[in-house]
């Protein structure tokens, strides 16, 4: 059950596309380090998978009992994804919060400048 | 006693003036401070000629619970005692805020609630509303031990140490009617409920449309089932 040339050649060159687009952000500087790390990380699981094919087979067969490699692929990257949109979302609250008190206190500091000018004229 | 009435707006050029006009007539000794949360209309420009002091939001919070930051803060930053939130859209009446002022004045209370629900009097929102509002004031009553009539009654009443918690304590995103409530109530605040009467809205539509509606109910479940850990935990 292992993997067509075909559909290697495709992963690989899908993930070299992915590849090339995290390098272009980091260059422009559009990318925080710490999230160029991860997705880096993950090209370079998926670059694995047609490389290493038979430790997959191995790991998936042996240590989880399952017999179809993709499944597990796809087993672990839905388990990541699903953990990351979870981290994002609380990232995303985060941010809100942090939105809400700017907007208060930028809104009273606006309302102190603008009567101090008043008093001024 | 400093008393600060904050009158919550968006989009309200057409109500605004009429609301402030309201208050300036019986005002039995508060401060008024609009906040206007981003308005795009000129909600702003009617304060500045009115000579009604405003706070005004850069951006819209997406909701009323999005003023309540604002207020607590500028409450706190002030050293107000007592904070009543009123909305900007004309359904409250000013000649009711001694009702829900008084018991916080006097020290009987530190949370007042006016419910439109005690008396047969006014304008009762709608039977869909009405059947959410129902299940969360008996939520809100269980928990509290306190009878809640009208949980999402914008026609409050906060004292010191809810202004406090809110301004010092509290410093996370504020979304949620229930939140402020229940967050108080365990902060130790006195809950209580009185009747006022409120108007129906003259110009402009509520913010409840069909599916924020059905949104409501579970969202405000959620944010219960959140206060009461945060509760529990203390
Ligand atoms: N819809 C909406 N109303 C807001 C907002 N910020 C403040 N308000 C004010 O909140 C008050 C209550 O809103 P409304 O939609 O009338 O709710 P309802 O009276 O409970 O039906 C009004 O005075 C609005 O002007 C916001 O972002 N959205
Ligand atoms: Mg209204």
């Amino acid at each position: 059950m292992g993997m067509g040339i075909k559909l290697k050649i495709i992963s690989i060159i899908v993930t070299l596309v992915f590849v090339f687009f995290v390098f272009k952000f980091i260059k422009k500087s559009k990318i925080r380090p710490s999230s160029a790390i991860l997705w880096l990380t993950v090209c370079a699981f998926l670059l694995s998978i047609p490389v290493f094919e038979k430790y997959y087979q191995f790991i998936s067969l042996h240590l989880f009992g399952m017999v179809h490699t993709i499944h597990f692929i796809y087993i672990g990257l839905i388990v990541f994804l699903l953990i990351y949109s979870f981290y994002l979302t609380i990232q995303l609250n985060k941010v809100s919060d942090r939105v809400q008190f700017l907007i208060t206190h930028t809104a009273i500091n606006e309302k102190e400048i603008r009567e101090l000018k008043k008093n001024e004229n | 006693m400093k008393i600060l009435v904050a009158v919550i707006a968006y989009n309200e050029e057409k109500n605004i003036a009429n609301t402030l006009d309201d208050l300036a007539r019986n005002n039995c000794g508060y401060d008024i401070v609009v906040i206007d949360n981003g308005s795009s209309d000129n909600t702003h420009g009617i304060c500045e000629k009115l000579g009604v002091p405003y706070l005004r939001h850069c951006i819209n919070t997406g909701s009323p619970y999005g003023t309540v930051r604002s207020y607590f803060d500028y409450a706190g930053k002030y050293n107000y005692d007592i904070i009543c939130q009123f909305d900007g859209d004309g359904q409250h009446i000013a000649s009711e805020l001694p009702k829900i002022i008084d018991p916080v004045k006097n020290n009987v209370a530190d949370f007042v609630i006016g419910s439109r629900f005690l008396q047969k009097k006014g304008f009762k929102s709608s039977f869909l509303r009405r059947i959410g509002i129902n299940l969360f004031s008996f939520i809100n009553s269980s928990i509290t031990g306190r009878k809640i009539s009208d949980t999402t009654s914008g026609f409050k009443a906060y004292g010191k140490n809810v202004i406090d918690y809110f301004y010092k304590t509290y410093k996370n995103e504020i979304y949620d009617i229930n939140q402020i409530l229940l967050l108080s109530f365990f902060n130790g605040a006195r809950i209580m409920e009185v009747p006022i009467v409120m108007k129906a809205r003259e110009h402009g539509a509520s913010e409840f449309n069909f599916f924020r509606s059905a949104a409501f109910p579970v969202k405000g479940l959620i944010n219960i089932m959140g206060c009461l850990l945060q509760g529990k935990a203390r």
